[in-house]
């Protein structure tokens, strides 16, 4: 027996040594950019300095969880040499909620030694709405770090609790991904040569992609407002205007400050508002920062109704740096089965409880007890070759990856794109795998709730492409990598759909560089299937809308197959709630690299998931036109026994809740709002309509339940904010559900 | 010794020669009594190993004769078991067979209609004569809090459970007004708070509501309705604003598959595929229920209750054994779309009586 024993020890005595410990011998310094104003869901930049105080070291500098509990994190590492006095940077890049999650430690080691670690504080998660101030004034635009108190229902403004943080022109990003923790940025007084190109084109980026710039010029500007204002095509015409008319009218003051105001542009208004991308430059003709105004009691108010009128501070639907959907969705590897864990078990437990105590009782019989600790050891490295061949050919051909994209058309030269793959090296081992350059990434591993550090080493070469490697790979296992960037060559669809009662005709082409396996039309709460269509192809539509009121429920409580997994997730990533828009969303399984494995045999599988904002024009009013279910209600107040159900229905007893719409928004002037109050689900319930003229709720009886309001009669109904309000009242203790209303909207494009 | 006349010296020498010769000759024979001795030992061993491995090898026989009869035993209660089982499985071929498991007590009497078990097949709802909803727990064999309903002028005239939820639909029906409501059922603990809600999803005036079925992913209910003497059959969506007449009928009853709609007309049952718009006749009968997806069942012109292949030709109406409990006629069917039971209404003889029922 001791033979055994000698044997097992020599095979334990392979596991790997600890690691020996050194004092520092590196100093590590630790710098995260805007660590103040970081939001969760974007990319975070981690700078880390080290100074060789004694040697020169070859090694790895590792990031990794703190967190001795968290057994499931990984360490993301890269190389590092470093002259003996030397002082370099690196830099990890990786999403602000790892560094919001933590803790986070650093170390450099080289070999097993550690030469130095340093723990990360944990950076807060206040996810503050920010404006970014880049003004030679430290208080410049101070107003805007106020609150609005004065209103009665702050759901109808979007001024709220604001952040203003001043940075220093070296301290602007030139990271595009960097500038989405902003929500506004605003540059006032500051020379032209005091931001660098790079910044600039990160910023217009910025602003293609979603973000929002506010520009503080006047009669006297130059410099880099002024060069910012000729991007959006307001030239410099310099002169004093008396056309000070809006300051009274969106302060509802009876008499402006100022008589006469000298502006950037005389032919312009006091305020200028210019679309680019899916973000928006609002320029102030004036210096903001100038007196009297800059001291103007009423600054706040006017400002506050400005982010209102303007929408400031909405996100413009900026990316994120992990998509919840795309992780989960690339782990469904076409022709890849991985084996259920149940499975395994089984196999596991037939091993331990039948076929070990039979090999025991066999070599008792034959009187061969003690070959015991040598046959069942044996009979189990077996067992898992014999699980390793067959299995292997059950679950997959080969290596594979998958890679699952979303590419947001902003239009016709600039998309979006968020990418997430997922790599199986069917033997295991090592393998490397190659970022397309000009993409942000970062190797992850998908933990049951979310994304995490996982085990790889980066690199990145003098062109800035990344690369990732993976070691000590169990065969079989799954790795994965998120990555974020923008791409200027994937066209975009053209479409001529307009809308006749519940019938939506006309053409769609496809623009794009893709042949789309599916296109769907995508309203809300429906998701309308058009069929395939290639790349240059026009398609013909005609379809009947049906007006739902709620999304479909379904039970993804039930155990799925894979083909079922597929199909959810498609959905998931093909409709939208809530976000007022209309959009074609295509399905392309042809290749586009973004992310890809560098093994041989490698069957490389993609999917594209490609969407466009489109609007559908009413075809005799030739307004833009939003059916049932885009437009989605916020709740303004619910008092007494009133509570939420699952999407789209509350229940109230005794009881009222009052909804709210944004009826008139930065997109849309509203023309034509209809509510179907109709449907016997409303009718036991009082329904209510705010009329803001008169400041009255107004009773709404059930024969006239559906409600159409349009032109001056709309305008009467909306408050300065362009908001409705709609209260349900059950005035009865029984308990009943109630859909949440539902709205058709007609209007301008502004 | 002392008392014995004292021998002369000659007299003791010959007494002790003789008693040694005598020694001699027994120390003699001792030899030939320890060879024996030997000798007997040795056979006695031998015997005794001889003895042994007969008699092990008696024992080793009776453990192996048991084992084997023990096997054959075992195999021939394996055949007979295969050879019941494939006679069983043969004998029943495609025909549908139930089995009696429990009768429900109601403290009132409710109608067919009024009476439904859920798809799981764990809860049977009833409307109460004071217009609550009771549901009971069929296996636990107990009642639940019952649930208020809304207040009605009417009377609550049916139910129907959803597939995939806890929320049943029930009909309202007073002179004026028909209503359609979705009743969330729900017992979870965290749910409590907001379980028992009540939904309008569709009022009329001037027609009575008196059938409604849920489509299998609960998407749309098929209710119909009478309107004067007309019999329509509606689909109506949960969470849209679209009703739609799809026939003329009642007693409308989706398929698993949801593709088809049963339904009742003048007396004859017909199939309706609503991709299509076919109408397939079935045979005369009321009260259609489909089994499962290859079967439907119905209460057929002689008051059995029967299943029938739709999809077979000709159409081959089967008497559901086991349906006539205790000689007393099926008045309708209800089964449990998710698990073998059913609910079985008789005709009792103070009244209609419910059973829970097993499908083999």
């Amino acid at each position: 027996m001791w033979k055994w024993i000698v044997v097992l020890a020599l095979l334990f005595a392979g596991l790997p040594a600890q690691m020996a410990w050194a004092d520092n011998e590196v100093e590590i310094e630790v710098d995260i950019p805007l660590s103040e104003i970081l939001k969760q869901n974007q990319w975070a930049k981690l700078d880390v300095t080290l100074t060789s105080e004694t040697q020169d070291i070859s090694g790895m500098l590792q990031l990794e969880s703190d967190d001795h509990a968290n057994a499931k994190s990984g360490v993301l590492a890269q190389a590092v040499t470093l002259s003996k006095g030397q002082t370099k940077t690196y830099q990890f890049t990786l999403p602000a909620v790892y560094l919001m999650r933590g803790p986070l430690r650093i170390q450099v080691v080289e070999g097993n030694k550690v030469l130095a670690t340093e723990k990360l504080e944990t950076v807060g998660t206040s996810d503050p709405r920010t404006v970014v101030v880049l003004d030679q004034n430290r208080n410049a635009f101070h107003f805007m770090n106020l609150l609005n108190e004065g209103v009665a229902y702050r759901y109808d403004s979007s001024w709220n609790e604001a952040k203003t943080v001043h940075l220093s022109p070296s301290e602007l990003p030139d990271d595009s991904l960097m500038l989405r923790h902003m929500n506004i940025l605003a540059i006032g007084n500051l020379a032209a040569d005091a931001i660098r190109p790079a910044q600039v084109e990160a910023v217009k980026s910025w602003v293609q992609g979603g973000g929002v710039l506010l520009l503080s010029t006047g009669d006297k500007a130059s410099g880099a407002a002024a060069n910012l204002a000729e991007w959006i095509q307001v030239k410099k015409n310099p002169g004093a205007t008396q056309n000070v008319e809006e300051l009274k009218f969106l302060t509802k003051q009876t008499s402006s400050p100022v008589t006469s105001l000298g502006v950037y542009n005389r032919d312009e208004s006091l305020f200028v508002l210019k679309k680019v991308g899916r973000g928006k430059v609002l320029l102030a003709n004036y210096d903001v920062s100038a007196e009297p105004l800059a001291s103007w009691q009423y600054n706040r108010d006017l400002w506050s109704q400005l982010a209102t009128k303007y929408q400031l501070f909405t996100a413009g639907n900026q990316g994120v740096a992990v998509n919840g959907v795309l992780p989960e969705f690339s782990k469904l590897i076409p022709g890849v089965n991985l084996p259920r864990v149940e499975w395994l078990a089984v196999i596991w437990l037939v091993y331990i409880l039948v076929i070990a105590p039979l090999l025991y009782v066999i070599l008792k019989r034959k009187d061969r007890r003690e070959w015991a600790w040598g046959i069942i050891p044996a009979s189990a490295l077996v067992l898992m070759i014999g699980v390793y061949v067959i299995g292997k050919s059950m679950v997959t051909d080969g290596n594979s990856s998958y890679s699952v994209s979303e590419i947001n058309i902003i239009d016709h030269k600039l998309a979006d794109v968020q990418t997430a793959a997922s790599f199986l090296a069917t033997a295991g081992g090592e393998y490397t795998v190659h970022i397309e350059k000009g993409y942000t990434a970062l190797p992850i591993a998908l933990t049951s709730h979310n994304t995490w550090l996982t085990n790889a080493s980066t690199e990145q070469n003098e062109a800035g492409q990344l690369t990732f490697h993976y070691q000590h790979v169990p065969y079989l296992t799954l790795r994965q990598a998120i990555a974020s960037g923008e791409k200027t060559d994937i066209g975009s669809f053209e479409a001529q759909l307009n809308m006749e009662g519940q019938q939506v005709r006309g053409t769609v082409k496809n623009h794009t560089s893709f042949d789309l396996d599916e296109l769907f039309l995508v309203m809300g709460m429906q998701r309308i299937p058009l069929g395939a269509i290639k790349k240059g192809e026009e398609k013909q539509v005609d379809l009947t809308l049906q007006p739902f009121f709620a999304p479909q429920e379904m039970n993804r409580d039930a155990v799925m197959d894979r083909d079922q997994l597929v199909e959810i997730s498609k959905r998931d990533l093909t409709t939208f709630y809530g976000d007022n828009s209309i959009r074609l969303v295509g399905l392309s399984s042809q290749p586009m690299p973004v992310v890809t494995m560098d093994l041989s045999d490698t069957q490389a599988h993609h999917l594209q998931v490609i969407k466009q904002k489109i609007t559908l024009k009413d075809t005799e009013t030739k307004r833009s036109v939003y059916p049932f279910g885009i437009h989605t209600p916020y709740v303004i107040a619910q008092e007494g026994e009133a509570y939420p159900l699952h999407t789209g229905q509350w229940q109230i007893g005794r009881g009222s809740v009052t909804f709210g719409l944004a009826v008139s928004d930065d997109q849309v002037e509203a023309q034509k709002l209809e509510i179907p109050l109709e449907a016997s689900s409303y009718l036991l319930f009082k329904k209510e309509l705010f009329h803001a003229s008169s400041n009255q709720w107004i009773e709404v009886p059930n024969e006239k339940a559906h409600i159409v309001l349009e032109g001056a009669e709309l305008k009467q109904y909306l408050t300065s904010a362009g908001h409705l309000r709609l209260r349900i009242t059950n005035s009865s203790d029984q308990r009943l559900n109630v859909p949440e209303p539902s709205f058709r909207l007609e209007g301008e494009e502004k | 010794m002392k008392d014995e006349p004292r021998f002369t010296d000659e007299l003791h020498d010959s007494t002790v020669s003789e008693l040694l010769s005598h020694l001699q000759h027994m120390r003699k024979a001792v030899p030939v009594n320890y060879q024996l001795k030997a000798d007997l030992k040795k056979k006695l061993l031998e015997q005794m190993k001889a003895q042994q491995a007969q008699g092990h090898g008696a024992l080793q026989a009776v453990p192996t004769q048991k084992k084997t009869r023990k096997s054959i035993g075992w195999l021939a209660g394996g055949v007979i078991a295969l050879g019941l089982g494939s006679l069983l499985a043969l004998w029943n071929g495609d025909g549908i067979t139930i089995e009696d498991q429990q009768t429900l007590t109601f403290d009132h009497q409710p109608k067919v209609q009024q009476v439904a078990i859920s798809n799981s097949g764990e809860r049977v709802a009833t409307i109460t004569s004071d217009s609550r909803l009771q549901t009971y727990l069929i296996e636990e064999s107990r009642q639940e809090t019952p649930i208020r309903l809304p207040k009605t002028d009417g009377t609550y005239d049916a139910i129907s459970w959803a597939n995939n939820s806890n929320r049943l639909a029930l009909l309202d029906n007073s002179d004026d007004q028909a209503r359609l409501w979705i009743i969330d059922a729900t017992t979870s603990e965290h749910d409590q708070k907001i379980g028992g809600g009540s939904m309008l999803l569709h009022q009329e005036a001037g027609a009575v509501i008196n059938s409604v079925s849920w489509e299998p992913n609960d998407q749309r209910i098929a209710y119909s309705k009478t309107v004067g003497d007309q019999d329509e059959i509606w689909l109506i969506r949960l969470n849209a604003f679209e009703n739609q007449k799809v026939a003329e009928g009642s007693y409308p009853a989706w398929s698993p598959d949801g593709k088809q709609l049963a339904y009742m007309q003048d007396d004859q049952i017909f199939v309706l595929t609503l991709a299509t718009g076919k109408k397939q006749g079935i045979g005369t009968g009321d009260s259609p229920s489909w089994v499962d997806q290859e079967h439907l069942s119905y209460i057929n012109s002689n008051g059995e209750l029967v299943s029938v292949n739709p999809n077979q030709t000709p159409l081959d109406q089967e008497v559901i054994d086991g349906s006539a409990i205790a000689g007393k006629m099926p008045v309708g069917a209800n089964w449990a779309s998710h698990s073998d039971l059913m609910l079985l209404a008789v005709k009792g003889e103070t009244g209609t009586e419910f059973k829970i029922a097993k499908r083999d």
